[in-house]
């Protein structure tokens, strides 16, 4: 989104200035100003960390792999043409390089599931799954956590990257298609298939 | 997002799923992440004749030309050690150590300037 000129120029001096663009920022950089990437880091850190908890349900390594990923960002960042977005490019990055250590990884899995939020209790769509008489009631919502977090490592890699990024995180489809370098008939197939898988194991809490 | 059609029988799924969206890493690590990254760029940075290479190379044109300087040089060196036998001088005539270390030619054919000297 390009910022309007003119409404900058009638905004009140008291408005805050909008933070840059990526692509200034990327300029920045690129130019010798390297804490513009610091920048870049604080607007994309949460979400990079997001997926890349979500696809190693471990704290740990996703702290490690985020760190890698916008450490290797910057390192490649004069070889960013601009095709896609900075979001969308950074993102690849840290998508390929934690499928490489998932592999690495295969047979040591384990959790290490961060905390559950306090605003957890007043999510209606959750008060509502627990609500019902199901075993998910008995559960609790750390039980249901670990339930949740074991079928989502059932999946295979792709399948849960897709549901990460469009369940949990919310991207439309063409975007993940983007991050994963497939078609978006691709994305749909698989998300449907790791609906269904998902749905499968966890009958037992969605009745 | 909008609902598809074909999300319409997985609403409980994406509500269970609603709750990884509340799992939150420690307090203060999205705080200190950044200043993680940033030394560890710090500490990978390469030395100022790396970085100023890395700079070079990633300039569309230098790749080609440092190619093609490359295959000049080489393709060079080559012709000269073809053309330049070792152990001749520029005269044709062989050269051979003296037993005092200095260098001494020999009146021999060019043909025989590779027979070896043996001391007696």
């Amino acid at each position: 989104m390009t910022p309007n000129p003119q409404a900058q120029a009638s905004t009140p001096a008291a408005t805050p200035r909008p933070d840059p663009e990526d692509s200034v920022l990327v300029a920045r950089v690129l130019a010798g100003n390297t804490s513009s990437f610091e920048t870049l880091v604080e607007r994309y850190q949460q979400r990079i960390y997001a997926t890349l908890y979500n696809m190693t349900a471990n704290h740990d390594d996703a702290a490690d792999l985020t760190q890698e990923a916008f450490i290797k960002a910057f390192r490649a960042l004069s070889s960013f043409k601009g095709e896609s977005s900075f979001y969308t490019w950074v993102y690849r990055i840290a998508v390929n390089r934690t499928l490489n250590f998932l592999k690495q990884r295969k047979n040591r899995t384990f959790m290490s599931l961060n905390d559950l939020d306090s605003s957890v209790e007043q999510h209606p769509d959750l008060v509502a799954l627990i609500s019902h008489n199901t075993p998910a009631r008995d559960a609790g919502l750390s039980e249901l956590q670990q339930k949740l977090n074991a079928a989502m490592l059932k999946l295979s890699e792709p399948h849960r990257l897709v549901v990460t990024l469009h369940e949990i995180q919310g991207l439309p489809h063409e975007e993940i298609a983007q991050i994963m370098e497939c078609n978006v008939g691709t994305v749909r197939s698989r998300l449907f298939y790791a609906r269904q898988q998902l749905q499968a194991w966890l009958s037992d809490y969605l009745k | 997002m909008e609902e598809r059609p074909e999300n319409a029988d997985f609403g409980k799924l994406s509500q269970l799923l609603s709750l990884k969206r509340h799992e939150a890493p420690p307090p203060r690590f999205f705080d200190e992440l950044p200043g993680r990254i940033m030394r560890g760029i710090e500490q990978d940075r390469p030395a100022g004749w790396e970085s100023a290479l890395d700079r070079l190379l990633s300039v569309s044109w230098f790749q080609p030309v440092a190619a093609c300087a490359m295959a000049v040089l080489v393709g060079g060196l080559i012709i000269v050690a073809v053309t330049q036998p070792a152990g001749s001088d520029p005269s044709g005539q062989a050269m051979f150590p003296n037993p005092d270390g200095g260098m001494a030619s020999t009146n021999l054919p060019t043909s025989n300037s590779l027979t070896p000297w043996v001391p007696r």
